[in-house]
């Protein structure tokens, strides 16, 4: 798992000139290792798709490296280069699929490019639609597929070539909740058996929960926030993390808050992780150090490797500061949003 | 005067000099208009591929030669055909070894169609999703592949509607190359229609070219909505 996929150093990327020059990455670092699934996360013109280009160098990164698999890929020849990006494969938010081409012509371009024999083109086919569900659409052409369906055709084609990395650039952000899950379920199950790395770049939040193992945010062509998922979602230490996850934590109810505001007792919320999700420690709390507690919210997240629970209370009693240490000894992460 | 028109229409000596005038012209008129069709298509193509490629942003940017492509094909445009006709008579001399008859006329209505070819294909390409580009050029497409396996049949349609005016295009154009002598259904008109005052025979020229227009738009429309898949 030490070895890295992809190795981005100090990457810098502008646009245009003198006074127009926009600079849309700024000093990115990151280390994908190789299988896993890593989300880069930002909001639009946050630099994600920049970052994403720069990877293949769809997009000539003014300075720093791209190390693909130990290789300096902004150090060889575009021949070279074409090797490598055949390497890499990368599927589009709007799917970018030939469209006067058959599913089978669209699946076999990619093995065409590198000259595979005829009858082994049309063997892998075979498999690739089996693999992506649409073994039935063989001639069809993608304008008669639904949206989930060309998204399939797109991640078929990116796999077709037996690619180490594949990229999904907003890869299901045209798509309804529905198609989305489908869609990330087959990217985690393609990373899965075909043990190929896989880079997201979203600006959804449920994407980066539903799959990654890793992720990176970035605003305004910084790195903000890298980490494991669950670390960031527990932990966010910049605002920018923050704000992604208000989307998902159900805001506290504003005229519940102001009521127990005016009521004794101090207002806090606990995080549980993992398997101690399960374990009964608020009503040993309750009983340990006889103090009251009322639930103001509360809500469960899943993660790609771990439940997250989260639940805001309104401790009231003698032995408030004990029963809070209690739950910190317990793992329990605790914020104190009032002191009683 | 009612009497002898349709008195001529029953008599087949009529008809079989008429048939004897404009045969041949409509064979010239083809003749013309096939091959200056089709070698303007081929070197306009091969122009409208450079002017979209050497765009800003686009697969092989370079300025100098898109704006000094660009202004060629605005020139060659520009010139109004009777004169770029005769302006290209030494050309023609030149070339097929004279300067009247269908043949040598093939020259002119080549040279004016280049440009609108060119200028043609380059629009069809411009309407092609940027996105299908990207996608072959991450896929380690070269440049030659990305052109002959993306651009040039995801454009197809668009290419084959261009390549429908254009062709109607040369059939105006060969009739007006008729007027100078270069033979086909607009020689006829000019000879029997306006200098001998044969109005019928100029009724059937230009119907046969209306046909001929007709037939070239149909199969055009066909082919294209064959080829679009989308």
């Amino acid at each position: 798992m030490s070895e890295k996929a992809v190795v981005i150093k100090n990457l810098y990327k502008s646009y245009g000139e003198g006074a127009n020059k926009v600079e849309a990455l700024k000093d990115i670092n990151i280390e994908i290792n190789k299988g896993e699934i890593y989300g880069i996360i930002g909001l639009s013109g946050a630099g994600k798709s920049s970052l994403v280009r720069c990877i293949n160098l769809l997009e000539v990164p003014d300075s720093g490296s791209v190390l693909i698999n130990g290789k300096d890929i902004t150090k060889i020849s575009l021949s070279e280069l074409r090797k490598e990006r055949k390497n890499i494969g990368m599927i589009f938010q709007h799917f970018n699929l030939l469209m006067n081409s058959t599913v089978y012509e669209n699946i076999a371009f990619p093995l065409k490019l590198v000259k595979t024999p005829k009858a082994e083109i049309e063997k892998r086919v075979s498999e690739l639609l089996e693999i992506v569900g649409l073994s039935d659409k063989r001639d069809v052409y993608p304008a008669q597929l639904s949206g989930g369906q060309k998204q399939r055709v797109g991640i078929a084609r990116a796999i077709a070539t037996k690619p180490d990395i594949i990229m999904c650039d907003e890869a299901t952000s045209a798509l309804d909740p529905e198609t989305t899950k489908s869609i990330l379920d087959l990217i985690k199950e393609i990373n899965r058996t075909l043990k190929v790395t896989v880079i997201v770049i979203t600006h959804e939040m449920e994407v980066i929960k539903a799959i990654c193992d890793r992720v990176t945010m970035l605003e305004e062509g910084r790195i903000v926030e890298s980490g494991g998922i669950t670390d960031i979602y527990i932990e966010p230490k910049t605002d920018t993390a923050k704000k992604f996850f208000k989307a998902i934590d159900t805001e506290l109810d504003n005229r519940v808050y102001q009521k127990a505001l005016k009521e004794p007792g101090r207002i806090i919320k606990a995080v549980f992780r993992g398997e101690g999700s399960t374990d009964p420690c608020i009503s040993n709390m309750i009983k340990k150090y006889d103090v009251d507690a009322a639930i103001l919210l509360g809500n469960i997240q899943s993660m790609e490797n771990m439940l997250v629970g989260t639940l805001v209370l309104r401790i009231n009693g003698a032995n408030t500061d004990e029963a809070i240490n209690y739950l910190k000894e317990n793992d329990v992460l605790v914020e104190v949003l009032k002191n009683g | 005067m009612g009497e002898f028109i349709s008195e001529s229409l029953k008599n087949p000596e009529y008809w079989e000099n008429i048939y004897k005038i404009i045969t041949p012209e409509i064979i010239n008129t083809l003749y013309m208009v096939f091959f200056s069709s089709l070698i303007s298509v081929i070197i306009g193509s091969v122009a409208g591929v450079v002017l979209y490629i050497t765009q800003k942003d686009n697969l092989m940017p370079n300025a100098p030669i898109n704006s000094i492509m660009g202004t060629i094909v605005n020139i060659g445009r520009s010139v109004p055909f009777v004169i770029l006709m005769i302006a290209v008579f030494p050309l023609a001399r030149f070339i097929v070894g004279t300067s009247i008859g269908s043949t040598a006329s093939i020259v002119p209505l080549t040279v004016a169609a280049i440009p609108f070819v060119a200028r043609m294909i380059e629009s069809s390409l411009n309407e092609l999703d940027k996105g299908v580009i990207e996608a072959s050029v991450s896929m380690g497409a070269n440049e030659a592949e990305i052109i002959t396996k993306v651009m040039l049949p995801e454009a197809a349609p668009s290419i084959v509607s261009s390549i429908t005016i254009t062709i109607i295009n040369i059939i105006g154009y060969s009739a007006m190359a008729g007027t100078i002598g270069g033979g086909g259904l607009g020689d006829v008109c000019i000879r029997y229609g306006y200098q001998r005052s044969r109005t019928d025979i100029l009724i059937y020229s230009v119907v046969i070219m209306i046909v001929m227009v007709q037939i070239i738009q149909c199969i055009g429309n066909f082919l294209s909505r064959r080829l679009d898949k989308r």
